[in-house]
């Protein structure tokens, strides 16, 4: 069975945030579990106002050098309302998280206007779960495609570009269920949440978070130096 | 004449033969061989068990289809990106209600390297030739058995049955591989069509073969000084008597018999 | 024709075999020899057998006897080695020739006794050394002529060669004869009783053989028949 969590990304794994206020925005990239012992916010993204509503996605590559995950690019002018994504696709990358100094912003953690992707590789039903203990949950059903000639890989490969959607609003999530194929990719899509995670309910029961559910997101507190 | 004759009969050799394979201890062997393209590690057990004993004069007995038990456990690596053809996810884009579309990059899978282990058991029935071989040493007079050449080992459907395994082994480890569902016919069928019968051939053959060309039952193992009586009282002293030679031989007369003959002084 | 013939197993040893597994009996274990009273054989060893002298009224300490023998050699059915006209080789029998060294004692030197035939006034002459209580043996020699057939005896599983009679040549008298022959028929056959050969001493260890056949001597062989 596949596994996945937020909290932890890998490569068939997609983190997004909108910034929809003017601003600029430091951030690092961490191995998955540390982001709240980060110090040093090294990248940045730089808001400025936007003259109409349109939403335009900024994709930043991770890449691993000298043992840590480098963004490409290091610093990102947007408008309001824009989505950056990041995403690293190296195989054999220790899993990793998005950590921003403000702490609405994280992939560890995610509250409003964010997204977290996942392509599930084997078939089985996940059941995914909120490890922050709000009770958001649902479940994914994975299912082989049954390929038995190359017009079914062809037909296969082709489902492929179609995601499936899940919005979460505040502790709800719709639908709740899904079903796809092995390679398939749901998008979270969270307009609204007080901070929550998607994981896999086995990695949530086993992994619990650093601290506690009652954090409201705010300016990160800095580690001991 | 020879001061000592004793003879069996080829009944009585059979006998004879049967309990003296079934003493001989399990064999054990350890390496690395050859399973087509790949290499495997292996370690492997054998024993014997009896077969009908054929008395063929002057020097040859012929056991025939005794049997070869063995059990082997393996493990091999096969680098999945030589079977299966680059695969990528593509990008996905999925349109956010009030927030529009966004899209996720594409992801081209690196398929892995997998180890995979195997165990099997199985037996071969063999026919083979064995000629006399007389020794002394150690102080010991040694009669035995010796397997003459390199027997050729008929697997058939030994090497099936390996395959087979091999396919039960990898399917699991197959399985465990993100991705690989739509491609694991493929793959699990190119892997076990790049090993073949001949690859399975190709490892049973050098592993299996050194148990039997090297095997060796033992007939008679008795020391040169050989005790006739043992000590009899504190003034009875044991008796020895010196076996000076041994030979070993099939004679054919009315009957077939394995004749030993020893001269002592 | 098959050695092993109607049985599974068949065990065969010569005469010449069976002589050097007497040889080697005798040479390990000497005293089935000798034997003799305390004045010739003091105690019992590996050399020799004591035995109790002959008491008589009047002999202090009893007789002092001594018999020794030559290691038996036997000759198996047909007969190769010529016997005396008395005496004949039958199938499955074997022969025994030996010979027979009988010794009485004449005088026993007693503690503190001069020797009589050591006069004093020689003293270079040559002095009677023996220590005291030894026996002076006189003592004759006889060539011995025996037929006997093979027994099987148990635990283990094994032969002793049985004296069925006894030859000695030309001693006269007759009477005289005829009782030595007695004395050492009895003497041969205890002798003999002593020497059990295993079967698998006879197979030199080779194989395993439940005897259902024999021992049968033929064409100068000991030989025996049974299953593994």
């Amino acid at each position: 069975m596949d596994t996945f969590d937020s909290r932890a990304l890998g490569p068939t794994d997609t983190y997004g945030q909108r910034f929809m206020r003017e601003g600029t925005y430091t951030y690092t990239v961490a191995p998955a579990g540390s982001g709240d012992l980060t110090s040093e916010f090294p990248y940045v993204i730089r808001v400025t106002n936007g003259k109409d509503d349109t939403m335009e996605q900024h994709t930043v590559v991770l890449r691993r050098e000298d043992g840590a995950l480098r963004p490409d690019p290091p610093q990102v002018e947007i408008k309001t309302g824009d989505l950056v994504s990041w995403a690293c696709r190296q195989s054999g990358v220790q899993p990793y998280e998005v950590v921003g100094k403000d702490s609405f912003f994280s992939s560890g953690r995610l509250f409003n206007e964010s997204g977290y992707a996942h392509a599930f590789g084997t078939p089985g039903t996940y059941i995914w779960t909120d490890s922050y203990g709000s009770g958001l949950s649902g479940a994914v059903h994975v299912v082989d495609p049954h390929c038995r000639t190359k017009d079914d890989i062809a037909k296969w490969q082709r489902r492929l570009k179609k995601g499936q959607l899940i919005m979460i609003t505040g502790t709800k999530a719709e639908p709740t269920e899904v079903e796809i194929v092995v390679g398939q990719t749901v998008y979270f899509a969270v307009t609204k949440a007080p901070g929550v995670s998607i994981s896999d309910r086995r990695m949530a029961e086993t992994i619990p978070p650093w601290f506690g559910a009652s954090e409201r997101p705010g300016k990160r507190a800095q580690a001991a130096r | 004449m020879a001061e000592i004759t004793v003879a069996i009969d080829e009944v009585g050799a059979d006998q004879l033969l049967d309990t003296a394979i079934g003493l001989i201890p399990p064999q054990v062997a350890s390496g690395n061989g050859a399973l087509g393209p790949f290499v495997a590690s292996y370690s492997a057990a054998a024993s014997f068990a009896p077969g009908n004993v054929d008395l063929i004069a002057p020097g040859t007995i012929r056991i025939e289809d005794f049997q070869l038990n063995w059990s082997l456990n393996f493990s091999f690596g096969i680098d999945l990106s030589t079977f299966l053809p680059d695969f990528c996810i593509p990008q996905v884009c999925i349109n956010i209600p009030c927030v529009g579309k966004v899209c996720t990059p594409e992801i081209c899978v690196d398929w892995p390297t997998i180890s995979v282990p195997v165990s099997i058991s199985d037996f071969l029935q063999v026919t083979a030739d064995f000629g006399l071989s007389v020794t002394l040493s150690g102080g010991s007079w040694k009669v035995a058995a010796v397997v003459q050449g390199i027997p050729s080992l008929q697997f058939g459907l030994v090497s099936a049955a390996l395959l087979v395994a091999i396919s039960a082994a990898l399917t699991p480890i197959l399985l465990a591989v993100p991705f690989i569902g739509p491609f694991l016919a493929v793959a699990a069928n190119a892997i076990l069509l790049a090993i073949g019968i001949g690859g399975v051939t190709g490892l049973l053959g050098p592993m299996l073969t050194p148990f039997v060309s090297g095997l060796s039952i033992p007939i008679y193992n008795q020391p040169q000084t050989f005790e006739a009586l043992p000590v009899g009282g504190p003034f009875d002293p044991a008796v020895f008597i010196t076996l000076d030679s041994v030979g070993a031989s099939i004679t054919s007369d009315t009957e077939d018999e394995l004749v030993l003959e020893v001269d002592i002084t | 024709m098959s050695l092993t013939e109607a049985e599974r197993v068949f065990g065969g040893i010569t005469e010449q075999g069976i002589n050097n597994l007497l040889g080697a009996f005798f040479a390990a274990r000497p005293r089935h020899l000798n034997y003799g009273s305390p004045g010739f054989v003091p105690s019992t060893t590996v050399a020799a057998t004591q035995m109790g002298a002959i008491p008589f009224p009047g002999a202090p300490g009893g007789i002092d006897w001594a018999v020794q023998l030559a290691p038996p050699t036997v000759d198996l059915h047909p007969e190769t080695d010529p016997l005396p006209p008395e005496l004949s080789l039958g199938v499955n029998q074997l022969s025994v020739s030996t010979a027979v060294r009988l010794c009485v004692a004449c005088e026993t030197r007693r503690e503190g006794e001069r020797d009589p035939d050591q006069p004093d006034d020689y003293p270079d002459q040559p002095r009677d050394d023996r220590p005291p209580g030894k026996a002076k043996g006189t003592c004759f020699d006889l060539k011995i002529f025996a037929v006997a057939h093979l027994q099987r005896t148990f635990s283990p599983d094994g032969v002793v060669i049985v004296v069925d009679a006894v030859e000695i040549v030309d001693v006269e008298p007759s009477e005289l004869e005829a009782v030595l022959e007695c004395l050492i028929l009895q003497i041969l056959r205890a002798v003999l009783a002593d020497v059990r050969l295993p079967l698998e001493t006879l197979r030199a260890g080779a194989f395993s053989l439940t005897l259902t056949r024999g021992p049968e001597v033929e064409n100068d062989q000991l030989e025996v028949y049974g299953n593994l």
